[in-house]
């Protein structure tokens, strides 16, 4: 290869395999000029991706991170390096899936089995990154909506505030969340038997994990569903009001 | 808010950001790293406002991948649009460098071989994206481990063309300079002689790492006394150039990081005395 014009892609192509440790290392080589440590320059590219990328998933995973300490997240860091490829623009989106990969490996790892919870835990880490970052809301516009006839309003459907996110799950999260912020101690984890149902939202600048009961999270569906509001049965036909009032329901759509 | 950049500033990270809202101290003017300053609601728009309010900012990107030949990211362009307007930034700058290709990323900048077609092709970008943005670019030289065999000129001349075919400016970076010509054994003064130091518009300072056989720009520590050497003796020829302090990794105290702030100055300083008594002669 040298003396060879060198093609551009053939470089980037090399680099970045190089760089995600997915390379032909000698190929990269044969594009290099000859100098002292050339496999040590190389292989700092890689320490770079693997380092920024686990010291960001320990920063969007700060629960996860604190329950199974620095060593095994690492491990677990790598695992998901070695079968998730970076491929957004930016690194901060990297990690969306670290719950749903750790949620497969659950069952195979011993170490994992005594904290089935781990992917649920990871879960909300990363929506509460989410929240925090998102556009803030705008007010439910009740002057506009008030204006509208009584047919338009029931027909409306509404919309959650961007902050806002659902989890359901087996295990207390928030519990484990006060337990995270040393709010309260925890005494055991147990897994109930019906599925418990939290939200995540912004509170003055600060995400916070709130409990919320079936009803509501049927009412919720029926947001996510874009059910028109005359469509709500009559045991939460009282919820609008109340989500719209605390700024979870942000706005209306007239279908 | 005024936009005059002047003197030694220094980049803006999260472990100063209560320091720096709650006793507002004293320095003429931020980096803001463009890429932590997207959110488009919560804490950081609140802070931002606040940040844009006391000093005069610049932003500095590090994930266009401008030299990529993947398609250019109109999406995150607009965001950098706006955050322009939100931060009534003097500037935007982004590095000489790639960091994906075919969709797949890595963190991290990467060197271009500096060769006529990837001239050509980084030129075309710096084109499109300063036609988007409606301003210059400055454009960073970048602290390098490995150089491709068939490079056809030197990075000097290869910075020094994209400045001028592309009609963007310089942010030089004296400790990547200082790091490469170590690592791939050039003269760094031979460097300095070489480029357009009329198009250079701000300069960056920060510390490295000696990794034994090569320097790995680290960004973690002191910048050593050859790197300040260097910075003198470009101040010396082109009279004060605002200067930045870079520290990402170990942040140390602002006051620490202040220090290094004075030493720039001072250099600067020093030079624009000199050239003082120069214009009176």
């Amino acid at each position: 290869m040298k003396g060879s014009t060198p093609h551009l892609a053939n470089w980037q192509n090399n680099m970045i395999a190089s760089a995600q440790a997915k390379g032909h290392k000698p190929i990269l080589e044969d594009l290099c000029q000859a100098s002292s440590g050339l496999d040590e320059r190389i292989s700092a590219y890689k320490n770079n991706y693997q380092q920024t990328l686990i010291n960001w998933l320990s920063y969007a995973h700060p629960m996860v991170y604190k329950l199974v300490g620095e060593k095994y997240f690492i491990q677990l860091a790598n695992d998901y390096l070695n079968s998730h490829v970076l491929n957004d623009q930016n690194f901060k989106h990297y990690g969306a899936l670290f719950s749903n990969h750790l949620s497969r490996i659950l069952v195979n790892r011993n170490a994992l089995k005594e904290i089935p919870f781990i992917s649920d835990l990871a879960k909300a880490d990363w929506l509460l990154h989410q929240s925090y970052y998102a556009k803030n809301r705008a007010p439910f516009n009740i002057q506009a909506f008030s204006k509208l006839s009584p047919e338009q309003q029931s027909s409306a459907t509404l919309s959650l505030a961007k902050d806002f996110f659902l989890i359901d799950s087996h295990w207390p999260l928030l519990d484990l969340w006060e337990f995270h912020r040393e709010v309260k101690p925890i005494e055991q984890v147990t897994k109930s038997e019906e599925k418990l149902h939290f939200v995540i939202v912004r509170q003055v600048f600060r995400p916070i994990l709130v409990k919320i009961d079936s009803l509501e999270r049927s009412f919720l569906q029926a947001v996510i569903d874009r059910i028109r509001l005359r469509s709500l049965s009559e045991d939460i036909a009282h919820l609008p009001a109340k989500w719209i009032e605390i700024g979870w329901i942000s706005d209306y759509m007239v279908r | 808010m005024s936009t005059l950049i002047q003197g030694a500033g220094v980049g803006l990270r999260t472990p100063h950001l209560s320091h720096l809202l709650n006793e507002r101290p004293d320095v003429p003017w931020l980096e803001l790293l463009a890429d932590n300053w997207f959110a488009e609601g919560g804490t950081d728009l609140e802070l931002l406002e606040v940040i844009t309010e006391l000093y005069p900012v610049t932003l500095h990107g590090v994930n266009l991948s401008l030299g990529t030949l993947d398609p250019l990211d109109f999406d995150y362009l607009e965001k950098i649009k706006k955050l322009t307007q939100r931060t009534h930034t003097a500037w935007y700058s982004e590095h000489c460098s790639f960091s994906s290709f075919e969709g797949k990323r890595t963190p991290d900048l990467l060197p271009l071989p500096y060769t006529h077609e990837a001239l050509r092709h980084i030129c075309d970008r710096i084109d499109q994206v300063q036609t988007f943005l409606g301003e210059k670019l400055l454009i960073e030289n970048i602290s390098c481990y490995v150089e491709c065999a068939d490079n056809q000129m030197s990075e000097a001349t290869f910075i020094g063309e994209v400045a001028r075919q592309a009609g963007c400016e310089i942010l030089l970076d004296i400790n990547n300079l200082y790091v490469n010509s170590v690592n791939h054994r050039f003269d760094p003064i031979d460097y300095l002689n070489e480029l357009p130091l009329s198009s250079v518009k701000q300069l960056h300072l920060s510390g490295h790492n000696d990794k034994g056989l090569f320097l790995l720009d680290s960004h973690g520590s002191e910048i050593i006394p050859a790197v300040w050497e260097l910075y003198e003796y470009l101040i010396s020829k082109t009279g004060d150039i605002p200067t930045l302090i870079e520290w990402d990794h170990d942040i140390p105290s602002w006051e620490t990081l202040m220090m290094e702030c004075r030493t720039a100055q001072h250099i600067l300083n020093r030079a624009n005395t000199t050239a003082g008594i120069k214009d009176i002669a």
